[in-house]
């Protein structure tokens, strides 16, 4: 008997797959640990990370807030203004060392730099250049404002049970002092100054070894916090590299893939989800991509998620009873993504 | 001065200050036109664009509350106030309370907020085709015995703004409660809810009274202090008034 005689059908390739329609395809990942109605989970990371939130609150699940939005702020503003699109409103976190930088701010280990980008009287914070669309109307403002989410974005990690990050990019443009911008000075604001700004596109001991770090500190901070990583199955809007932006996509998922899987595998603590290779899989053919080929469109997120929490019944049993919960409006339209702009600068 | 009251319930309170002998009535000819709650979303301009009209099931209300008339001829009056046709306005202030919203932020708030109001309709049909002044009395913040303490400036803060991200673009005045009404910056005075009369009444002398815990509707004692915030909001803007009918 050898060793494939003992395999489950998941393991072969045209049971689990290949005989198979695409929405019957199952056991994608054995979770680690269970997610129950009661426990808070937050969420961050690129574009993608976004549907994460909203999935756990319409299932009843505990999407943990820590910067709510005025009671009295509609649904499509509060999406414009960054509120309930992470738990806290950091803005995406593209990176894994932005992760860090974001850690090191909230822990006081680092400081945030005092940069600010200013146009037509208006400030931005180049920290999270898109959380106030068109700027704050002073700097104290901002201030004030940068206070309060690093605070919050403290407390989302001390207070939650969960915390979901989902990897999006390893390209990123870095001070020459050394810290980390979410997007490239002079696209949503500021101004580029290639004196300043540093492009970098990272390798896997950089994502790994920043991201070991993250996890250190968040553990530090939370030491029952148990974290759930993805990755982003969205492709880049544009690169910064010599590479076509094909192969510079799947350069840095694969890494970013890598990365997480050998996490997952190392650490007791951290667990993967596969969203990736649910959307990006040949297997799934390309159809949860709008014709862009590069948006998910709603009925992909709903398989990715579905397929979430059939992975936790399918080794934990069926789920409690759900809390009642606040319904969030969900389009296909309303994911926040700074890293889309990027388009805006193509020549053609 | 003609003057056209325009609201539900919370336009009582000034139709019951008129037993109180106040001055307002002597120096201005009122007409009330009130519905219960949201129905004055029904409100629309007839064909000729120099009328309001509204369903059959409105229709009773504004006549009985106006003594007859079943709908407002624009050209009648001088000015406009719209009363009430807002819900739970104290839940604004709290965005004012602290720095931690921006001030964009407390802008989409407000907006939204009376955007999503009845207010929104009826000052917006009333605009889209008459250039009189129109005032807003918004439903007065709520009664509650134990009221959240902030700073009055707070309650301010937020009609200032209020006035500024929507009332400007229909070029209405939105009316502040004085501080006097208010207990701290979230509510109004217990005393002023206490005797507060039904809509019902209107039109009539026969105003009846609401339960001894109502908390929502103020009494003709709150009227009386709107109805001269009013006088003094009309004495500053230039009012054409109308030859007599």
């Amino acid at each position: 008997m050898n060793p494939y005689e003992s395999q489950p059908a998941k393991a072969f390739w045209a049971q689990a797959v290949g005989r198979r329609s695409m929405f019957d395809i199952d056991e994608l990942t054995v979770p680690k640990f269970r997610l129950l109605p009661r426990h808070r989970v937050s969420t961050y990371g690129s574009c993608f990370a976004q549907h994460f939130g909203r999935a756990l609150v319409s299932r009843g699940m505990s999407w943990l807030q820590t910067e709510m939005p005025p009671k009295r702020l509609s649904d499509e503003s509060r999406k414009r203004f960054n509120y309930e699109v992470f738990s806290s409103r950091t803005g995406n976190i593209y990176t894994t060392p932005l992760l860090l930088q974001w850690l090191k701010w909230a822990t006081g280990e680092a400081k945030m730099p005092d940069e600010i980008w200013e146009k037509d009287g208006r400030f931005f914070d180049p920290f999270r250049p898109a959380v106030e669309p068109s700027g704050f109307a002073s700097v104290k403002e901002l201030r004030a404002s940068q206070a309060i989410t690093l605070e919050a974005f403290r407390r989302s990690v001390t207070e939650s049970d969960v915390f979901v990050f989902t990897l999006g990019l390893t390209e990123r443009w870095v001070n020459k002092q050394g810290y980390e911008y979410p997007v490239c000075p002079g696209t949503l604001a500021g101004t580029f100054n290639p004196e300043d700004h540093i492009f970098e596109n990272l390798e896997y001991n950089q994502v790994l070894k920043s991201l070991r770090q993250a996890l250190k500190i968040m553990r530090k901070m939370n030491r029952k916090l148990r974290v759930i990583l993805t990755v982003s199955p969205v492709p880049l809007t544009a690169t910064a590299s010599d590479k076509h932006v094909l192969v510079a996509t799947m350069h840095s998922k694969s890494v970013l893939r890598a990365v997480a899987g050998q996490l997952a595998k190392s650490v007791r603590f951290v667990d993967y989800f596969p969203s990736y290779e649910i959307i990006n899989s040949p297997a799934f053919k390309g159809a949860f991509f709008e014709p862009n080929m590069r948006s998910v469109h709603q009925e992909g997120v709903n398989f990715v998620m579905s397929s979430f929490f059939k992975c936790q019944e399918e080794k934990f049993g069926k789920a409690p009873p759900k809390r009642r919960h606040r319904k969030i409006k969900q389009s296909k339209v309303d994911v926040v993504c700074e890293e889309e702009l990027l388009g805006a600068f193509s020549s053609t | 001065m003609k003057l056209c009251i325009v609201g539900n319930s919370h336009i009582a309170c000034l139709r019951s200050a008129m037993n109180g002998n106040d001055s307002f009535f002597k120096n201005n000819d009122v007409t009330f036109f009130g519905a219960p709650r949201r129905m004055l979303t029904k409100l629309a301009t007839d064909q000729s664009g120099r009328k309001l009209i509204a369903p059959p099931r409105v229709e009773r209300y504004l006549q009985k509350t106006s003594g007859g008339l079943i709908n407002i001829e624009l050209d009648k009056y001088d000015a406009f106030l719209v009363g009430g046709l807002s819900y739970a306005v104290q839940s604004l202030v709290p965005t004012f309370a602290s720095d931690q919203y921006s001030s964009e932020v407390r802008r989409a708030t407000v907006r939204d907020y009376w955007t999503s109001q009845t207010i929104n309709q009826v000052i917006g049909v009333l605009r889209s085709v008459c250039a009189a002044p129109i005032f807003v009395m918004h439903a007065p913040l709520a009664a509650v015995l134990d009221p959240v303490q902030v700073p009055e400036s707070v309650y301010a803060s937020m009609i200032e703004t209020s006035q500024d991200a929507y009332f400007d673009d229909f070029s209405a005045r939105l009316l502040r409660q004085p501080d006097s009404t208010l207990n701290g910056g979230m509510a109004t005075r217990r005393e002023y809810s206490v005797g507060s009369v039904r809509l019902e009444g209107v039109g009539s002398d026969d105003l009846k009274e609401h339960h001894e815990d109502e908390t929502e509707h103020m009494n003709a004692a709150f009227g009386g202090i709107m109805l001269n915030v009013l006088a003094e909001e009309l004495s500053r803007v230039s009012v054409r008034k109308r030859a007599s009918a």
